[in-house]
């Protein structure tokens, strides 16, 4: 049959099966699990009450690629460096580059909805996500969404489970769209001048302009010094497409500023910058905001703190590297805060565990979101905590 | 004695905007889909948000089952049950704010998809998706089905739009999904309402994401004499990782259909299949790619491929596309259309076995659809009249959207569920994953009142065989 | 359909009609009717589902409420064009009101104008009295009365306004070919000065013009009513006449007359007698604005105006002629056309709709009178006399310092300043 043929080695040793009976016995025992991909990230969110973890490692390998299709079925202890490594064989790749190392797993990905640099142009996970398979706190499979690019079949369970932390469910296999690698992809910086009437006269029409860069951020100085890439703030961008594109992008920046182009490894150098720090936090708001604000942002540095703005997308990225440093991370967490008024705009991946409570308790506990919660772990025992709940 | 349910509604409304004859509630028995009709027991059409509001906390408190309804354009049976109380959105059509800087808009659930998008352009802006209903259907009825249309194929359909809203729930209770400043923590409500239609409640206003225009826009119209070339060509373009911003399909019988109309876009009447192809981005990126477009089509055995000259022409070619479906109604009174999305490369496949299952029926499907997502719409136009014809036409699209499933695809790409698609849900959906559907329409709307029997089939639902739902007890 | 409940009716004749319609919704934006009463059963898609149940038997064609919807339309036929499936809902519409009329009696205004429009006897005196009425001041001064009466008279008051222009003589070459003329009633009647115009500048543009005695009435208003054989017999009349004349085109100026002369074919289509000399008749009307577009139509002399365009249903919708009258208005130098926001939606005239539903076509017109403020134009041309007076008679009471005109007089005017 056509669809078996299709179904290459899942070289995983855990299964949907396994997951299955791990759930089941932690439920009869009441005994909650702390839900793992590959560890590279486990620091991040507040911290869980479980003893136990369950770790996706080892489920791992490609589902169903027809590379015809541009789409991708994996399960979901699949590394992205894995991913990247399969899709290129058919020119073709994944373009989700959360921060952090491509270690870490697709499921980890989804489950936290973590995105990086080029989500201004192709989008957030639940953007990329065409459909999971995931088990819930019952030990029930459960499937949402399909393996098409387009799919309106039932209510959105992708959706729901995209960046819910585990807690709704443990992802087991990811369905995502792919894309066909660019004919052209380079990246190039802009030093910005060393004061903030400069850049900001620089900066505001330069991000208004029309350009479409598959990625674009804002470094500030401590960033770029970490990146080696001088002592001032900078503007680092990557065009990618047809060649013709890419070379009329770039002779339109040129024009206006002087560029200079860098490897395009310097974004996997940016992405894992932050791994080990003690505190990230980022800032959302309206792209037109952080137009007119990114250059006082990225001029006043206090020590130790490294921060990155995409302004299209509408985040700044806090990052304060020593871990030690808990007193300056906190006095600068709550000066973010306060500067910024609805708290919704305010996300927080990575703190000092006893800082959590004080500055976001819990991002889950309107009625809805309990209603889910109640309904998809009923025992609990599903990363509780990390979320706050 | 306390009045009935009717004056108390236009109390709120206003005695001209609630229904109660059953002569003048005719019209509201059907959606896009006339095959299906569901007989309401009241409808009301509320002017204002607070209106609005007012409405869904009285029938809360009455216990009574409601259907929101927008435009009535949906192809799948969505906007209509029997007995219920239907609360016409089409009245809230103001466009509340526009943040041209930040590209986003406001508004509420009436607007009609293409106000929105005649609103913003001057501006230079636009709202991409474009489902081809966009003349009629609103941005409340594109939300509760997560609409697509051609131009989703670069762009992303509704769902990748949206930013946030404001839902009033079956309770009356008011809430906020998703963010219109940033982006926001903790479940993605804002995802699972969109798409859920009007099973979750009525989205009252509507945060969008706009696009700034495309620096160049070129539209290719490739001619086939085969419709299994027009395949191939399509799942080339696909796989040479050019995106196009639209790659729509028509087949002869369409085409000719469309020639016949006011919308007659000079589309060859003697062409079996044709493509219409949509590049768009910076003019230089966008002409290399038009180049290697036409060498596909070319190589692919396409007749001719003609360039649009200018906008005018550009429009004319979308009207016939998106006016399509509308006329159908030149060969027969009746219409049945399948929503179902398959893996791109087995498109050709797929539409030999749509044309054999046709012949084996011996009923004419046509096939019009967003090629480049593999969203197929078969067609079949027929008279439901003739009870024979009618059954061989059924018989016909269960096998193809048999084949569409065998495939690996879906049952619906942009239509929703509604009451047309519900028993194939069980054939794509296991049990426990219907079960967690119905858990998450549950949190909700716990006493399944909004759009009863929708979607998900009663009976896959664990919990509910007990629970008794919302009944209609009136007292007018 | 299994079982018709209304068989032989008019309206189950048109039963292929309304099963092209499938629902699809794309005519309900375009609807004045819909969007002001915002209610489905008031849009084309729900009317044509009325008219399908009452043919299902579902809905009694002596309900009240299904009267009321069909009443509500304004035949403005803004639907027709935007239909993919073609229906052809003016016909539709016609046909419901024909079979309607046996269980219902149309409203006593509308009656006793019908009445008076198929007499010529009465019509003339009616039609005089009116003209002498509209050159006293009385009409201005009553008509910032409320209600049907006001408007009745700022309507007459309108017709009073028309550009001043000095008085030429043609030259009459008619290389063109020979035209007759519609007289037309309302245009006969208050319009006089139009209809001298539209001869003068087909003459200018090389037509010759022929008489055509003996034409009467047009049979619009009586057909939209439902009065179908009032409509048919007035188009015998006429048919008979213009033959007679042996002219090659014949010439309407008013849209509304133009749009169900050029269905005289459709209208006689089962009478075996009159069908084909129906048709060929129908085949030779021409809106004057087309056949002034076919000769160029030749330059006049300056006006330095500013104007604005409002296109007639009948014109744009049922004729389907666009392009025609702006190209009149080209012809004209120093004129400055300013386009008018939704030129295409209805002023809610309609024939006698705006007498007999004055609420909802106050509603239709308010929208119009704010996008001709917002241009600045001091004139308004339009080219069907319902339109001339609604929209006149708005201006007035709106105190908008604008006038109605036929775009004839305007080329006419111009012509004049030219000395022809
Ligand atoms: C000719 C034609 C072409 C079409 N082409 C496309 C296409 O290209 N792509 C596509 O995706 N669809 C298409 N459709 C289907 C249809 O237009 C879409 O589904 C559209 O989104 C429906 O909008 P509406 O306002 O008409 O909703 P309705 O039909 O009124 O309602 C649809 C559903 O949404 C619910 N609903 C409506 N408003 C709200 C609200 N404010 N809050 C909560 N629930 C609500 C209703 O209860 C119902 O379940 C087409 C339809 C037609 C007739
Ligand atoms: S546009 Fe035509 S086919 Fe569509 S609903 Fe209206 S009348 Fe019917
Ligand atoms: S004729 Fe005019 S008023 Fe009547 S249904 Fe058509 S668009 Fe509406």
């Amino acid at each position: 049959m056509a669809r078996r043929a299709r179904r290459p080695i899942a070289d995983g040793h855990v299964s949907t099966a396994a997951v299955v009976s791990a759930i089941k016995e932690s439920g009869s025992t009441r005994s909650p699990l702390r839900i793992a991909g590959r560890s590279t990230w486990l620091d991040a969110g507040r911290p869980v009450r479980a003893n136990k973890t369950l770790s996706l490692r080892d489920d791992s390998g490609v589902v169903i690629y027809v590379p015809g299709d541009l789409t991708l079925t994996v399960r979901a202890g699949t590394s992205l460096s894995e991913i990247e490594r399969v899709t290129r064989e058919h020119d073709q790749w994944l373009p989700l580059d959360p921060y952090g190392s491509n270690d870490g797993t697709i499921g980890a990905t989804i489950a936290t909805a973590s995105a990086g640099p080029l989500a201004s142009s192709f989008g957030l996970p639940r953007d990329l996500l065409l459909g999971l398979e995931f088990v819930n706190g019952r030990g029930e499979v459960v499937r949402g969404g399909g393996k098409v690019v387009k799919n309106v079949a039932g209510f959105d369970l992708s959706r729901l489970l995209t960046g819910s932390w585990g807690t709704l469910g443990v992802i087991t296999e990811v369905t995502v769209r792919l894309y066909a690698c660019p004919q052209a992809d380079r990246s190039f910086v802009i030093r910005l001048a060393a004061n903030e009437k400069e850049s900001n006269a620089f900066l505001r029409p330069f991000l208004a302009a029309s350009f479409s860069p598959y990625a674009l951020e804002l470094l500030s100085a401590s960033a770029a010094f970490a990146l080696g890439l001088g002592e001032r703030a900078v503007c680092l961008m990557r065009f990618g497409g047809n060649t013709a594109a890419v070379d009329a992008q770039l002779n339109a920046v040129s024009r206006i500023a002087g560029v200079e182009e860098v490897e395009t490894s310097v974004w996997e150098a940016l992405r894992t910058l932050e791994m080990g720090s003690g505190c990230v936090i980022r800032v959302t708001g309206l792209p037109g905001e952080f137009r007119s604000v990114s250059a006082s942002m990225l001029m006043e540095q206090p020590s130790g703190i490294l921060n990155y703005i995409d302004p299209a997308r509408g985040v700044l990225r806090l990052v304060v590297r020593a871990p030690n440093e808990h007193e300056e991370s906190k006095e600068s967490v709550f000066g973010i805060s306060t500067d910024m008024p609805p708290n919704e705009r305010v996300v927080y991946e990575t703190l000092p565990a006893d800082v959590w409570s004080e500055v976001s308790p819990s991002v889950v506990a309107d009625p809805l979101s309990r209603g889910i919660r109640k309904a998809y772990d009923p025992h609990d025992i599903l990363n509780p905590g990390i979320l706050g709940d | 004695m306390r009045s009935g349910i009717a004056e108390r509604l236009a109390e709120i409304v206003g005695e001209r905007h609630v229904l109660s004859r059953p002569s003048e509630l005719l019209v509201y028995n059907s959606d896009g889909l006339p095959g299906y009709r569901r007989q309401p027991r009241l409808a009301v059409f509320p002017g204002t948000r607070e209106e609005t509001i007012a409405v869904v906390r009285l029938l809360a408190d009455e216990g009574l089952p409601f259907v929101p309804r927008g435009a009535g354009t949906g192809l799948s049976g969505g906007a209509l049950a029997d007995d219920i109380v239907v609360i016409g959105l089409h009245r809230l059509k103001k466009i509340l704010s526009l943040d041209v800087e930040n590209r986003r808009a406001t508004v509420e659930p009436g607007v009609v998809n293409l106000r929105l998008n005649k609103h913003v352009a001057p501006h230079g802006l636009l709202y991409a998706p474009d489902p081809s209903s966009e003349a009629a259907c609103t941005i409340g009825g594109n939300v509760a089905e997560n609409a697509g249309g051609p131009h989703c194929l670069k762009y992303g359909v509704t769902l990748n739009h949206v930013l946030a809203m404001t839902v009033v729930l079956p309770s009356g209770e008011l809430v906020e999904l998703g963010s219109k400043v940033g982006e926001r923590d903790g479940y993605d409500l804002r995802g699972a309402f969109i798409g859920s239609e009007g099973c979750f409640g009525l989205a009252l206003d509507i945060t969008v994401k706009l696009m700034t225009k495309p620096q160049a826009v070129r539209t290719l119209l490739a001619d086939f004499t085969s419709v299994d070339q027009a395949a191939h060509v399509t799942s080339a373009i696909i796989a040479s990782g050019i995106v196009p911003a639209a790659l729509e399909f028509m087949d002869g019988p369409t085409i000719r259909v469309v020639e016949d109309s006011i919308y007659a876009a000079g589309y060859p009447r003697d062409a079996e299949a044709i493509l219409l192809i949509e590049l768009d981005g910076l003019e230089a990126g966008v002409s290399a790619d038009l180049e290697a477009v036409r060498r596909i089509c070319l190589d692919g055995g396409a007749r001719n491929v003609k360039v649009a000259r200018d906008d005018a022409e550009r429009m004319k070619l979308w009207q016939g596309r998106k006016k399509a479906f509308g006329a159908m109604g030149r060969l027969a009174p009746h219409l049945i259309v399948q929503d179902a999305v398959i893996p791109r490369t087995r498109l050709p496949d797929i539409l030999a076995t749509i044309r054999a299952i046709g012949e084996k029926y011996g009923v004419v499907v046509c096939n019009v659809f967003h090629a480049g997502d593999g969203n197929l719409h078969p067609n079949i136009a027929y008279s439901a009249d003739d009870p024979a014809e009618s059954e061989r036409v059924h018989k016909a699209m269960t096998e193809i959207m048999q084949a569409c499933i065998d495939a690996g695809g879906s049952i619906t790409g942009e239509h929703g569920v509604g009451l047309d698609k519900m028993g194939y849900m069980e054939s794509i959906f296991s049990e426990s994953s219907l079960n967690a559907m119905c858990e998450l329409r549950a949190v909700f709307d716990p006493e399944r009142r909004s759009n009863p029997g929708k979607v998900v089939p009663v009976h896959a639902c664990k919990e509910w065989h007990a629970v008794p739902g919302g009944r209609l007890r009136m007292d007018t | 359909m299994p079982g018709c409940a209304l068989p032989g009716t008019p309206l189950a004749d048109a039963l292929p009609g309304i099963n092209a319609c499938v629902h699809c919704g794309f005519c309900l934006q375009a609807c004045p009717t819909y969007l002001n009463l915002e209610d489905e059963n008031d849009s084309p898609r729900g009317r044509i589902f009325l008219m399908r149940s009452l043919l299902e038997g579902t809905v009694k064609p002596d309900d009240p409420s299904v009267q009321q919807h069909i009443d509500q339309c304004l035949g403005c036929r803004a639907c027709e064009p935007v239909c993919p499936s073609g229906v052809p809902y003016g016909q539709l519409l016609e046909a419901t009101r024909a079979t309607l009329r046996e269980y219902a009696p149309v409203p006593f205004v509308a009656r006793a104008i019908l009445f008076v429009f198929a007499r010529e006897w009465l019509l003339r005196p009616a039609m005089f009295f009116s003209r002498i009425l509209a050159a006293t001041p009385i009409p201005t001064l009553l008509s910032g009365m409320s209600g049907r009466l006001g408007f009745a008279m700022a309507m007459l008051a309108s017709t009073g306004r028309s550009i001043e222009r000095s008085r030429y003589q043609p030259v009459m070459r008619g290389e063109r070919g020979n035209v007759a003329t519609l007289r037309g009633c309302v245009m006969d009647g208050l319009f006089t000065a139009t209809n001298g115009a539209t001869r003068r500048v087909l003459a200018v543009n090389g037509y010759a013009i022929v008489a055509a005695p003996g034409q009467s009435c047009c049979g619009a208003l009586h057909a939209h009513a439902g009065d179908l054989e009032t409509a048919r017999s007035l188009a015998r009349r006429n048919i008979a006449a213009f033959d007679r004349s042996g002219a090659e085109f014949i010439a309407v100026n008013a849209a509304g007359c133009g749009a169900i002369m050029k269905e005289y074919g459709h209208l006689l289509k089962d009478d075996p007698e009159w069908r084909e000399r129906a048709a060929s008749t129908s085949a030779r009307v021409k809106d004057v604005s087309e056949l002034l577009a076919a000769a160029g139509p030749r330059e006049g002399g300056p006006l330095p105006i500013r104007v604005t365009y409002d296109a007639p249903c009948h014109l744009q919708h049922a004729q389907r002629v666009t392009q025609a009258p702006l190209s009149v208005l080209a012809a004209i130098p120093g004129l400055e056309l300013v386009p008018l926001h939704d030129s295409d939606q209805c002023c809610g005239s309609a024939g006698i709709y705006n007498l007999i539903e004055p609420e909802t076509s106050d509603a239709v017109l308010a929208p119009k009178l704010a996008n001709i403020r917002a241009t600045g134009a001091a004139w308004v041309a339009t080219g069907n006399p319902g339109c001339l007076m609604q929209i006149g008679a708005g201006l007035i009471r709106a105190e908008i310092p604008a006038r109605a005109i036929h775009p004839v007089d305007l080329l006419d005017a111009s012509y004049a300043a030219f000395g022809q």
